[in-house]
């Protein structure tokens, strides 16, 4: 059950470790998606097993390893949120890594101006 | 008596600082998402995070009224802006806004107070000082010269004494070349206080309460003035009418003559608290991407406790700028 918790809290990827390049997306005022190539890399530690790598909450994987230590793949994400990869074992689902490409938004602020009445300007 | 907190509240001008920050407080606490309807930069509105710069070249001069000092040449006025979310820079004043509204703002505001300029003598310090006081303030320079100073410094502690009143009419003698003691020391104070301002269909308009936040008077000023202006074709033509209270505080500190500073042609004199009422009239036009051509006059008619002070030689302080200015 610990394992469980542990694996839910992303505390499971000790068993693999996954980078994304780009990891973060910054969306300027006029924009309201991202489009942006993902390169997704990882690295499993101890014994060679079959796993997956999924994005967010959809149930089919994006690619499949059966015997690798590592791997890489190229994702195109066309998306107005945050999303999150994960690299599975096919066996059991069970998570081995985890990692957020970010959205975010880079939007500005007004305020009023200072209004003054005798200023020499 | 000790000069408790409530006994600094008592002062209205004090009271009516307090009375706007709660008032403030409780209408917008701090923290609540600003309700300004700016949703792009425009004239009356900017992006958070923005600096602006801007210097006026040209010719023009700021009359003294210092007995004996010089007027002041006008040939370059800096401007330096910072707006955060609610923090601003501007210039020598440093705010953070309280309420931010379409037609009304609150700020807390720090500046300081022109007077001390009249007697502050170092040049680079008086050309950033002048871009960061506008136009609002006299002109300033040097201390009265009197030739006839003696050496011996005498500082304000020597009171009073006899002195000549403020009510007084009748015109003020000047200083004589004598053997005058010298002035004692008159500091720049910083001021700390609320300003608000609005909007009012044509009409923009602005108070500022302020009190002394360094010890130097302990005075207190106010501060108000109203604009408009009418767009012909490329030409902007502005007006500001205004004025500028200070307390009694604040004109014995700067305009006062202790018995230590008196002597023959220079009497020792206590002023009351006074208004300056003032008058601009500006024009300006586009004249490419980054400048625009500024003319500006401007008359400021000092108050009965500022005239007659035996320190000053003038009832007015006139100033007169064109030039251009450079946006950066």
């Amino acid at each position: 059950m610990l394992a469980g918790v542990l694996a839910a809290a992303g505390c499971a990827a000790a068993e693999a470790e996954m980078d994304l390049t780009p990891s973060v997306c910054a969306l300027a005022a006029d924009q309201s998606r991202c489009e942006e190539r993902v390169t997704i890399e990882w690295q499993a530690a101890g014994q060679t097993q079959a796993l997956c790598l999924f994005v967010d909450r959809e149930n089919e994987p994006l690619a499949c390893w059966e015997k690798d230590r590592q791997g890489q793949y190229r994702y195109r994400a066309e998306t107005d949120e945050s999303l999150t990869f994960q690299l599975r074992r096919t066996l059991d689902g069970e998570l081995l890594a985890s990692e957020l490409f970010e959205v975010i938004r880079e939007y500005t602020e007004f305020r009023s101006r200072r209004r003054k009445p005798w200023n020499f300007f | 008596m000790p000069y408790t907190l409530l006994t600094r509240l008592r002062h209205p001008t004090r009271g009516a600082l307090a009375a706007c920050l709660a008032f403030a407080l409780w209408h917008q606490p701090l923290g609540a998402t600003a309700s300004s309807g700016c949703t792009e930069a425009n004239e009356r509105c900017v992006a958070t995070g923005t600096w602006e710069f801007q210097i006026a070249v040209g010719a023009g001069v700021r009359t003294n009224p210092i007995a004996a000092a010089d007027d002041i040449p006008l040939v370059l006025i800096p401007q330096i802006t910072y707006y955060g979310k609610r923090f601003f820079l501007d210039n020598l004043d440093l705010g953070y806004t309280l309420v931010d509204r379409p037609d009304w703002m609150l700020n807390a505001l720090v500046t300081v107070g022109g007077d001390g300029l009249y007697f502050f003598e170092d040049s680079w310090g008086r050309f950033v000082l002048d871009g960061g006081l506008g136009t609002l303030e006299s002109g300033f320079n040097k201390a009265p010269a009197a030739p006839g100073e003696g050496d011996a410094a005498n500082d304000g502690d020597a009171g009073f004494g006899p002195v000549e009143d403020s009510s007084d009419e009748g015109p003020t003698e000047a200083p004589r070349q004598s053997h005058l003691p010298k002035l004692r020391e008159r500091n720049i104070a910083a001021l700390a206080g609320v300003e608000t301002s609005g909007q009012m269909g044509r009409f923009e308009w602005q108070l500022q309460a302020l009190s002394d936040a360094s010890n130097v008077h302990d005075g207190q000023e106010l501060r108000f003035a109203v604009s408009t202006a009418t767009q012909a074709r490329e030409h902007h033509l502005g007006m500001s009418v205004g004025f500028n209270w200070k307390s009694a505080e604040v004109m014995e500190y700067y305009y006062g003559v202790t018995q230590g500073e008196s002597g023959t042609g220079r009497p020792a004199y206590r002023p009351d608290s006074g208004t300056s009422p003032f008058v601009r009239l500006s024009w300006t036009r586009p004249a490419g991407e980054h400048w625009r051509w500024l003319g500006s006059v401007q008359y400021e008619h000092l108050s009965e406790a500022i005239r007659h002070s035996p320190l000053i030689d003038r009832k007015q302080v006139i100033q007169i700028f064109f030039g251009g200015v450079y946006h950066f």
